[in-house]
Formats: C-alpha cells, structure tokens, sequence
C-alpha cells in the first residue's frame, strides 16, 4: 500500500496545537516540539493502550524500503480524552491512520507525541496535545 | 489535640471520597436549604450561595507568572535565583509521578472536586492528591513544620462570604508551577476563595517563602464549574513510560520572568 510508507515532512502551519500540554510533565522532555521538527507518517495500529497517565496508539510504519517499524503515539490523558467524547474503541487495531503534526522523540527511539490521527477515510479521531 | 485533629481528618476524607462517589449533584444541593417551590426566580436566587464551594471545578494555568496581580512581581532571593537558573524540567517532580503540591495541584489540566461540610473542606484531585481544609482550628499543629505534607496542612475561616485558607507545611520538593518555580519548605500560602457566580470562584493565592522570594507575590486564577458529573482518576503510576525517554530540559519557562535579586 503505497500510503503506507513513512512520509516525514514539515507540515504547514494548520494545525492549530498550541503550547505542548500534559498532565504530568513537560512534553519537551521528551520530544522535540518545534514547529518546524514535526512530522507525519501512514500506518496501521497494532495496540491501544488507554492507559494513565497517556494514552498510546502503536502503529506499524513501513519506510520507502519496505521495512516496517512500529511507532508509539503518546496521547492526552485518559480523562481528559474521554470528557471530550473519545472512547478507547474509537481507533482500533487493523484502522489506517493518517497522523500529522506530531513530535518526534529527542532520543531517537520510536516515539512521537500526538498531533491528529486521521482515518484513511477521512474522520479525525484525535488531535491537539493535552 | 493536633495529633486527634489530623486522624479525624482522614478518617472523614475516606468518608468523603464515598460521598464524591454518590455525584456532584448530591454535593450541589446540601447547602441549599432556603430554596423555595412557590418560583423560579426564588429558586435561581437560592442557587446562588457565595459560601457554597461543592462541585467539579477547575482553573488551570502553566504559568504563575502570567496569573500575577496587576502590580506584583516574583523577586528571588539569592537562592532562589540560583535554583532558578537551574531548573531543569526533567527534574519536575510530577514527572515521576509524584504529588503536585497544592499549587500545581490545583491549577493541573485536571479538574478537582469540593466537598464541603461546616467543619471540613476537602479538595479531591483527579491527580489523586487531596487537601482538607480545617475548619475549626485556629493554629497549625505545633509540631507541624517537622512533618511536611506534600499538600501541607491547612486551616481554613470565613471572611465575609470569603473562604481563606492559610497552608503551611508542604514538601520542597513539589513545584509551584509547570513553568519551573520552586519553593522551600519555609512556603506558606495564603488562599482566598471567592465565589462570582454559581458556576464560577476566584482563587487568589499569595505566597510566601523567604527562601526563594525576597518578598510575597499574589496570583489569581478564574475557575469554573466542570460540566461533567464525576471525576476520573488520574493514577500515573498506572503506565507512566515517559520518563526513562527524558532528556535535560534547562530553562524555566514564564511569561514574566521573575526579577533578580537586587545587589
């Protein structure tokens, strides 16, 4: 599937995020959230895991090589996601996401924190870091 | 007695937490007991109660510095320019999943819960911390200072329609804010609450702490009432994986930056 190789790239400004938010630490820690570092890929979900204190959603991402590497998108809180109408079935395992406007880790690891994750159809399921 | 005082304290905030459990709507309506059937406008009016703090709430803020009252400013003491210049945001305690402390607590992207009674205030976060507001002590416990809380201790007085609670004793090692102000265990808030409308309060805390802060500063916070009817626990011990990805993070982050001491 062609749409499923990794597609770094700067994306524009549309994506209105915001100041990097988490319940429990400062996102920078982790990932590099400048504007300008943030990246996009396609990929498939392999696991959900609706946990405290972020949820994360692991995708299956395959390079312009072929090679497949699974990525850990960390989320917003459990809490948080759910009072704005997001339930833990509501991207599942085997769904073609889109994820745009994401973070990559400063350590290199195979993390990115949550921009918006978009089906292949087209439905927005999450966005914004929080 | 301080000692008597304390236990009571817990023994009720358990009690409370199954309180919380029945919903806010319960809470809402305790203190209403003026309310009239005879109309509307006698309803409204009674739904109305500037001493009647129960609900979700929530007014959260990264940053003190941008919640100062018009004419203060954060001046550091030597040391707290030192620690200042220091921060790291990899070191915030919070990261680990320890307590906020009642600043940070309070002003998290997670909402807290009031529940009142005449002699008791508890304030239940989703961060699961929870501070007791004493209502009937006039003193802190003698020996308070020597067994630090990480939420302190604190008693509580009405002025007026106003609630003011004054806290002492909380761990060093909490956080202010997210944006890197520290504190010693010297801190010593002054909070007063007051209501503006049914569903909002302002929470106006002045801080002390002649470690850190050459003199006491004030910031004020707007909250409102959370239109959601329970809390969720927020238990970060449950999959915190973010932490051994951490990499130093220098640079405290505030909209105004704290004035340096004056040599």
């Amino acid at each position: 599937m062609s749409n499923m190789r990794v597609v770094f790239a700067l994306i524009a400004g549309t994506l209105c995020l915001g100041a990097p938010i988490s319940a429990h630490h400062n996102t920078a820690t982790v990932y590099d959230v400048s504007k300008d570092k943030e990246v996009a890929f396609t990929g498939t979900v392999t696991k959900i895991e609706w946990a405290n204190p972020h949820i994360h959603i692991y995708v299956d991402v395959k390079d312009a090589n072929g090679r497949v590497k699974n990525f850990a998108i960390e989320g917003g809180t459990p809490n948080s996601l759910y009072r704005r109408g997001w339930r833990k079935d509501s991207v599942k395992p085997g769904d073609v996401v889109k994820v745009a406007g994401a973070a990559p880790s400063r350590n290199g690891m195979p993390r990115v924190h949550l921009g918006s994750i978009t089906t292949i159809e087209g439905r927005q399921l999450f966005s914004g870091r929080d | 007695m301080p000692y008597e005082s304390r236990g009571f304290g817990r023994g009720l905030f358990v009690a409370l937490w199954s309180v919380a459990a029945l919903g806010t709507a319960a809470c809402a309506g305790q203190p209403d007991t003026n309310a009239s059937a005879t109309g509307a406008a006698d309803t409204a009016a009674a739904a109305f109660d500037p001493r009647d703090f129960n609900g979700i709430w929530q007014g959260a803020t990264q940053d003190l510095t941008a919640n100062l009252l018009p004419g203060e400013e954060i001046v550091l003491t030597e040391y707290g320019a030192q620690r200042y210049r220091a921060v790291d945001h990899a070191k915030f305690p919070g990261n680990i999943c320890l307590p906020y402390g009642p600043n940070r607590g309070m002003a998290a992207t997670n909402p807290y819960m009031v529940v009142q009674t005449a002699d008791t205030i508890a304030v239940l976060t989703e961060h699961i911390d929870y501070r007791v507001f004493y209502m009937n002590e006039k003193t802190h416990p003698e020996d308070i200072l020597e067994y630090p809380e990480w939420m302190g201790h604190s008693i509580g007085r009405w002025e007026g329609d106003t609630l003011v609670v004054d806290t002492v004793a909380i761990r060093p090692e909490s956080w202010l804010d997210r944006g890197g102000l520290e504190h010693s265990d010297k801190l010593h808030l002054i909070e007063r609450f007051q209501k503006t409308s049914k569903d909002a309060f302002t929470w106006t805390v002045t801080v002390e702490d002649p470690v850190f802060f050459a003199k006491p500063f004030t910031y004020r916070l707007n909250v409102e009432r959370l239109d959601f009817p329970r809390l969720i626990p927020d238990r970060c011990d449950d999959n915190e994986v973010d932490a051994e990805h951490m990499l130093p993070t220098p640079g405290a982050i505030h909209k105004v930056p704290p004035t340096m001491p004056r040599s």
